[in-house]
């Protein structure tokens, strides 16, 4: 009776705990979703001193809302939606088998391979994005989803993250299946894609997000207000020279473009911690 | 949009890596001349790169193409912040798939010293000076050339919060500009006003730490633009004017006059609230002290007791691409926009600036005065500043970094920097910077 | 049921059949290793290498002020031009290492603390980590833009301080006022990502090893440095690379909130290299200076490794 009543004390401490600490991740999400649908002129009205209202608004209202849509918010959010949809996974089609190889196959030059990869993982492609978008403008690029989509796949970081789980995993599983007379192909695609579960789930996640948040090569190659991303058209609705800055508008906007990451999220969380709780390899 | 022959487009993408690097220039496509080319025929389209919300050009571009019906106009959007930077970086790659866009006027002098703009003097030197402001169009120019079209114009104003002048027992200032108070006097009208209603804000610059805002205190102080010599390329910055300037502008934020962390974004909602007694700036907040009832009067911008008055002017104009195949159509809508009553009247509708068309403006003041009285007199007001006081930001192909340093200067100065070190330390960046450029 | 660690019983065999020879097998080998990296060695060049082989050749130029010419060769002129008279390459070097290096540090400890609580036996342990990772998701633009707000003098976040007692602050007055605010802001946008990596580096830990030694009489915090945290080095070194990579292309926040300043602390050198290209429109400067923070991010990050994983890579 006493270790089930400790250890229920225990649980309950370090939920008390987590809810601190998720509070303090949640409310600047929650004071911007509350915003987006209050009048404007209430945003800044209770900052400070603190009220009740700080958070909870005074009055409703869709107004905002109806503004973003206005700007082209909506189409924008779709527009992220299919770019970095198409980034996910076109991204993990040809990070897994690099990895693959970089992990488990032996041949010449692999470390070089390896350092290669790595480096162009540390260039900080909006700086070098320049001559890329004036490139993909003579390839009649611009203003198209694929130029959109195509820098987001050369994700190092993906590749890295895959790497590291594929190595992690024991020879042993895919010398059985060489002695067997399985073809690397077939290893990678039967073998080592369903272990690496939480690995893609991750790596599909950092494609995902990267260009969920892309902002300068958006800017660079799609002015036309129809392929506009997400991230662009809210920095549109910024002063201007001629208006001044639509903060409800801006936190709309910014709600709708949190909503669609976190019910993936939702989703893949619970996939994601299921399988890294069954899983079979070692760290 | 240029024809390629297949065979190149093919060479292009299987070249190897340092093959790339070079075909890389060789692939992007080759300039052509500076001066507008022959009348074309047959309906064309044209691209519009522009700086605002696209809602604010809809109007104005449907009233274009219903009187033009051989030519169309698309607009395309870049947020107003990344606008200039994008539009100069296509240009110095030969982007030649817009024809007209945006041009912040101050930019005009660095990007035609580069070739970005067409030059527009033969084609519409005479009308342009008979039917825009002077101000305006000399924003425009360099070397005796024009480069874009101001659609624009701009002045500031002080607004007051007539609510809260009359609760502290202040009496507002008038709009008569021989009356115009100086910036002692506001400040102490703001400091009384919070003392007896306790308003935390007294007086908010539209603008915080820009040039902009600030470059009419200094000028009314006697410091001058801040660059001189040939091609104004020397800084000077330290001279009693502008420490006279600096310190006020200082002194603003250390006695709490102005809330000190209300970035230039959002000032206007903050003005427009009702919780600030004195308001310098652009008509942007007007719309919503409509909208939130706040009673509000304007008055003629203050200046230095012993200096001269002194307001802000220019705003954006429309320039053309150099690389652009279908200059004379951007031609014919860039004289629309900017020299026709009607062009120019339509540029404003949604937005509450002036129009840099003097005819325009004036219709476009009534229209004003019609819809809020308070701002019956803004029309004369504006009229009288841009004629007397508004003063030019200095011409000079180093504008662009002089005014990022003196942005970063000013934030300084706001939080608390001594003001000889900072205007000292930023005139030295300023001088290592121009030359670096210059090399 | 336990978690535990399943590996397969090594197959007995006797000796591999010898169907191919050793060197077919490993030139079979390469060619699939080949095949396999073709699309992704293809994005890589074309989409980072070659643009940074472009920015190298650009950094060896000068540009001819009418754009209808071509640039002009230039030897090493920008990177003398950096190393030696700029006033602002070497404090940006300076200012950029010192940030790295205390939001690292701060980060790697924050994520690891994370992680370990939420691994916690609790109720709901799933909505609480995909509350602190919602962050993640949301474009930092955004994040930056309401974070700016809430920590204005008036904000929200002295508000809650006035309610409480606590005195309030100017969050972007000084240097270290900055650091810490921007530490809040980029640590509340990332930590819940990092966290998800270490939970997961902390599951693989078998449960056997944890109750072994709390049969051996260890208390919890001697477990957890004792058994849990050499376990847990792969991955932390992995966070503290990554961290280090990340934090170094730190960009956002200074040029949403203070444009670099005050008084250039927060000129970090990726905003540096942005304000030469788009803004001064130098762009053979700004591929100077890019190649030099890359060489720079190179350095530190190959020293990291040698310290932290001295053993292979």
């Amino acid at each position: 009776m006493g270790i089930l009543r400790n250890m229920t004390l225990r649980r309950s401490s370090a939920t008390v705990a987590a809810i601190v600490v998720a509070w303090l991740f949640l409310w600047p999400v929650l004071w911007m979703v509350t915003s987006s649908i209050r009048p404007e002129n209430q945003i800044f009205a209770y900052l400070n001193p603190l009220s009740v209202f700080s958070i909870l608004p005074k009055s409703l209202t869709l107004q905002n809302f109806h503004l973003a849509f206005q700007a082209g918010v909506g189409r924008a959010v779709l527009n992220s939606v299919i770019v970095a949809a198409g980034t996910t996974v076109f991204g993990l089609l040809i990070s897994v088998p690099a990895a693959f190889a970089l992990a488990v196959l032996r041949f010449p030059l692999r470390r070089t391979a390896f350092v290669i990869l790595f480096v162009s993982f540390s260039v900080p492609f909006d700086l070098v994005a320049i001559p890329l978008s004036s490139v993909f403008r003579n390839w009649h690029l611009a203003n198209t989803y694929p130029g959109l989509i195509l820098p987001g796949l050369a994700s190092g970081f993906a590749i890295l993250l895959l790497r590291q789980f594929f190595a992690n995993v024991p020879p042993e599983l895919s010398e059985a299946a060489r002695v067997d007379g399985a073809g690397w192909i077939r290893i990678m695609i039967r073998i080592y894609t369903p272990l690496a579960r939480p690995a893609l789930i991750g790596a599909g996640l950092i494609l995902f997000i990267f260009q969920w948040q892309e902002f300068l090569w958006p800017l660079l190659i799609a002015d036309n207000p129809n392929m506009q991303l997400g991230p662009v058209a809210l920095a549109g609705l910024q002063a201007s020279g001629v208006t001044s800055t639509n903060f409800g508008a801006i936190f709309a906007g910014a709600t709708l473009l949190t909503v669609i990451p976190a019910i993936l999220l939702l989703i893949f969380q619970r996939s994601f911690v299921e399988t890294v709780a069954t899983s079979g390899s070692k760290g | 949009m240029q024809n390629r022959p297949r065979g190149s487009r093919l060479l292009c993408a299987v070249a190897g890596l340092s093959a790339l690097a070079l075909l890389g220039t060789a692939c992007s496509s080759s300039g052509s001349t500076s001066t507008p080319q022959a009348a074309q025929s047959g309906p064309v389209t044209i691209h519009l790169v522009e700086n605002a919300p696209p809602a604010l050009w809809v109007p104005f571009l449907k009233a274009f193409n219903a009187s033009h019906p051989d030519i169309k106009v698309v607009a395309s959007s870049i947020p107003f912040d990344n606008e200039a930077t994008i539009v100069q970086a296509r240009l110095g790659q030969k982007d030649s798939s817009f024809d007209v866009f945006v041009v912040d006027q101050p930019r005009t002098a660095d990007w035609a010293a580069h070739g970005y703009l067409v030059n527009l003097t033969s084609a519409v030197a005479s009308q342009a000076k008979a039917t825009l402001f002077p101000a305006a169009l000399q924003a425009s120019e360099y070397q005796g050339s024009i480069w874009d079209l101001p659609v624009w114009e701009s002045s500031n104003q002080l607004y007051y919060n007539t609510a809260l002048l009359k609760k502290a027992g202040v009496t507002p200032p008038s709009t008569n500009p021989a009356q115009r108070w100086t910036w002692e006097q506001t400040v102490a009208a703001a400091k009384q006003v919070q003392a007896k209603t306790g308003v935390s804000c007294g007086l908010m610059l539209e603008q915080t730490d820009r040039y902009y805002q600030i470059e009419p205190m200094i000028i009314s102080a006697g410091g001058g633009t801040g660059l001189t010599g040939p091609g104004n390329l020397t800084p000077n910055i330290q001279n009693a004017g502008w420490v006279k300037a600096a310190t006020f502008y200082q002194n603003l934020f250390k006695d709490n006059v102005t809330p000190s962390s209300v970035n230039a974004s959002e000032t206007d909602a903050y003005f427009a609230s009702g919780k600030c007694a004195f308001f310098v700036g652009l008509p942007l907040a007007v719309p919503g002290l409509v909208s939130n009832k706040v009673a509000f009067g304007i008055a003629p911008e203050p200046y230095f007791a012993g200096g001269t008055p002194a307001t802000p002017n220019e705003a954006n104009g429309l320039g053309i691409n150099p690389f652009s195949t279908h200059q004379a159509a951007a031609l014919t809508f860039v004289k629309w926009a900017a020299l026709t009553t009607a062009g120019d009247l339509a540029s404003v509708q949604g937005v509450d600036i002036p129009p840099a068309n003097i005819a325009s403006a004036k219709i476009f003041f009534s229209q004003l005065a019609a819809s809020v009285p308070a701002m019956k007199d803004f029309g004369s007001l504006v009229n009288y500043e841009l004629v007397h006081t508004a003063v030019a930001r200095p011409v000079s192909l180093q504008y662009v970094e002089f005014e990022a340093e003196m942005f970063q200067m000013f934030g300084n100065i706001r939080n608390g920097t001594p003001v000889a070190s900072a205007l000292a330390a930023t005139s030295k960046q300023l001088t290592s910077a121009f030359q670096s450029a210059g090399q | 049921m336990p978690a535990t660690t399943t590996r397969p019983a090594p197959k007995r065999a006797v000796a591999p059949p010898a169907r191919r020879s050793p060197r077919r097998a490993r030139r079979g080998e390469t060619l699939t290793a080949l095949l396999l990296l073709t699309p992704a060695g293809l994005a890589l060049v074309l989409l980072r290498v070659y643009p940074m082989v472009y920015a190298v050749f650009q950094s060896f130029h000068k540009e001819s002020l009418d754009v209808f010419q071509a640039p002009h060769w230039a030897g090493f002129a920008n990177y003398r031009f950096l190393l030696f008279h700029s006033v602002t390459f070497w404090p940006s070097v300076g200012s950029t290492v010192l940030f790295v290096a205390i939001i690292v540090v701060i980060q790697t400890v924050l994520s690891l603390a994370l992680a370990v609580l939420l691994t916690q036996r609790m109720f709901l342990p799933g909505l609480w980590r995909t509350l602190i990772f919602l962050p993640v998701t949301i474009p930092v633009a955004v994040s930056t833009l309401a974070w700016q707000i809430a920590l204005r003098n008036d904000g929200i976040v002295n508000g809650f301080l006035a309610a409480v007692g606590l005195s309030q602050h100017n969050y972007f007055s000084t240097r270290g006022m900055t650091y810490f605010s921007f530490v809040v802001i980029l640590s509340w946008i990332g930590m819940g990502f990092w966290m998800i990596v270490l939970i997961a580096g902390l599951k693989d830990i078998p449960h056997e090893l944890r109750e072994a030694a709390a049969i051996d009489g260890a208390g919890r915090m001697r477990t957890f440095f004792s058994v849990i945290l050499p376990l847990l080095k792969r991955p932390l070194a992995f966070i503290a690379v990554a961290l280090t990579i990340t934090n170094f292309f730190t960009f956002v926040p200074e040029q949403v909130i203070t444009a670099g300043g005050p008084n250039n602390s927060t000129d970090f050198l990726l905003y540096d290299i942005y304000q030469q290209a788009y803004q001064n429109a130098n762009l053979n400067l700004a591929s100077a200076e890019l190649v030099l923070f890359t060489i720079i991010i190179l350095v530190i990050v190959g020293l990291e490794f040698r310290f932290i994983s001295p053993r292979e890579r």
